[in-house]
């Protein structure tokens, strides 16, 4: 819940990023985010860059100090019972190499071993500059088979210490085998999330219609105490994988014919954030094929 | 949740035929504000892709809003409030490209403190929740 100059800058920094996105600079650029989750926001822009999928796991945030009351910017109906309190902006500033245009005839002049060592380096000096900005919260950067996590590993309790966090989605939750909609997988993930922490985690953005075949598509992903996060990694790496299916096209003539369609899947990621008074919520999001800098809704629509 | 019934003046049957939502433009999200819950607005259709069945049905069409995002909006004190998005359905053609069909259709979420209603096309749904 940002004040309205910070929505400013963080428009102007999301108009800046799609921006890139389809000139291709070739140099290093440096950005500002302004947001009370700064380095969700960073991540956001990087991936948006380098159409890498890169996932988001939120610290927790107790501590007055890193609060304000936006009751006033936020509530449509006025109820002075009511207040909402929202994470105070913090601004930082990191470096990214941007990618280089693509040759004329097509494809990357990047290679994905290149962009990944360029993505390491970006979220790097985010973290560097959230520490730089006197945010006080540890995030990791890991890599795990092609898809960057960055995760909150300590947060600032109330007497204002820094204490260790366990992220949410490193705990163990059993998914028992039996068939189910992917779209009923990740609800089941976050209700099962839910039961065993005691703490809200509530799905908010799928990727697909729910109602589509990349929704309802069984999936037979299962496991036994297991981490929610592996699980989720599975989950990911299903929907973003090609496929191929017989679909009926009418003919020059009307006849009906049957052809094979290949669909190459799109990159996905989930950002999980966390609201006080409210609890975490998780996103997947599609990074959009159009330079891959867009977001899908929260509704199903 | 909204099953359709897709045809052409000849009565073909369309079954096997898949069927895709694309945007078509100008959606508006009255619901949201900016926020640093990751709640982003909503201003186009999600996308997906269904095939024909039997009888020329496709669905279902999810319109609405998910159940955490409903309770999202009234815990802040933001309903009432509508999502209107706008969606164009297209058919897979011969030429494997695809190809729009039908009208605009307008879609719209709309919250209040109690109810929940869908629409599409035309069409309404009302429920208490």
């Amino acid at each position: 819940m940002s004040r309205p100059t910070t929505t400013v800058t963080r428009n102007i920094l999301l108009i800046s990023s799609l921006a890139l996105c389809q000139l291709a600079y070739a140099q290093s650029r440096t950005f500002e985010v302004a947001d009370g989750q700064p380095v969700a926001k960073a991540v956001e822009i990087i991936e948006g860059i380098y159409g890498l999928p890169i996932t988001y796991e939120d610290t927790t945030v107790v501590n007055e100090s890193q609060l304000e009351d936006v009751t006033e910017q936020v509530q449509r109906t006025p109820d002075p019972s009511h207040r909402i309190m929202g994470i105070k902006p913090r601004t930082i500033s990191f470096t990214c190499k941007l990618p280089p245009a693509a040759p004329p005839s097509g494809g990357s002049s990047q290679t994905g071993a290149e962009a990944e060592a360029e993505v390491a380096n970006a979220l790097s000096s985010v973290l560097d500059g959230y520490a730089a900005s006197g945010g006080p919260e540890t995030f990791t950067v890991t890599k795990e088979e092609g898809i960057f996590h960055v995760v909150a590993i300590n947060f600032l309790n109330k007497e204002g210490k820094l204490q260790q966090l366990t992220p949410i989605l490193d705990t163990k939750i059993t998914i028992l085998p039996r068939q189910r909609t992917r779209l009923g997988l990740f609800q089941e993930i976050c209700q099962s999330l839910t039961k065993a922490t005691g703490i809200s985690v509530g799905e908010m953005d799928f990727p697909f219609n729910g109602g589509s075949l990349q929704a309802q598509t069984k999936t037979t992903i299962s496991g036994s105490d297991v981490t929610a996060r592996s699980l989720l990694s599975m989950l990911l790496a299903e929907m973003a994988a090609p496929v191929s299916r017989d679909v009926v096209v009418q003919g020059p003539n009307g006849q009906r014919l049957t052809r094979n369609i290949a669909d190459k899947g799109s990159p996905l990621s989930w950002k999980l954030f966390y609201s006080p008074g409210w609890g975490y919520t998780l996103h997947i999001r599609r990074l959009t094929a159009a330079g891959r800098c867009g977001q899908v809704s929260a509704s199903q629509l | 949740m909204w099953k359709q019934t897709v045809s052409d003046p000849g009565g073909d049957n369309f079954f096997g035929f898949a069927v895709q939502e694309t945007d078509a433009g100008g959606g508006v999200d009255a619901c949201w504000f900016p926020n640093q819950d990751g709640v982003i607005p909503t201003t186009t259709v999600t996308g997906g892709e269904w095939m024909v069945q039997d009888g020329n049905t496709w669905g279902e069409d999810y319109v609405g809003s998910l159940p955490k995002t409903v309770a999202y909006y009234r815990a802040q004190n933001r309903v009432p409030c509508e999502i209107t998005v706008h969606q164009q359905m297209q058919m897979r053609c011969s030429d494997d490209a695809w190809h729009n069909y039908g009208p605009v259709n307008t879609l719209q979420s709309i919250i209040t403190a109690t109810t929940v209603t869908s629409v599409r096309a035309g069409g309404t749904a009302t429920r208490r929740y």
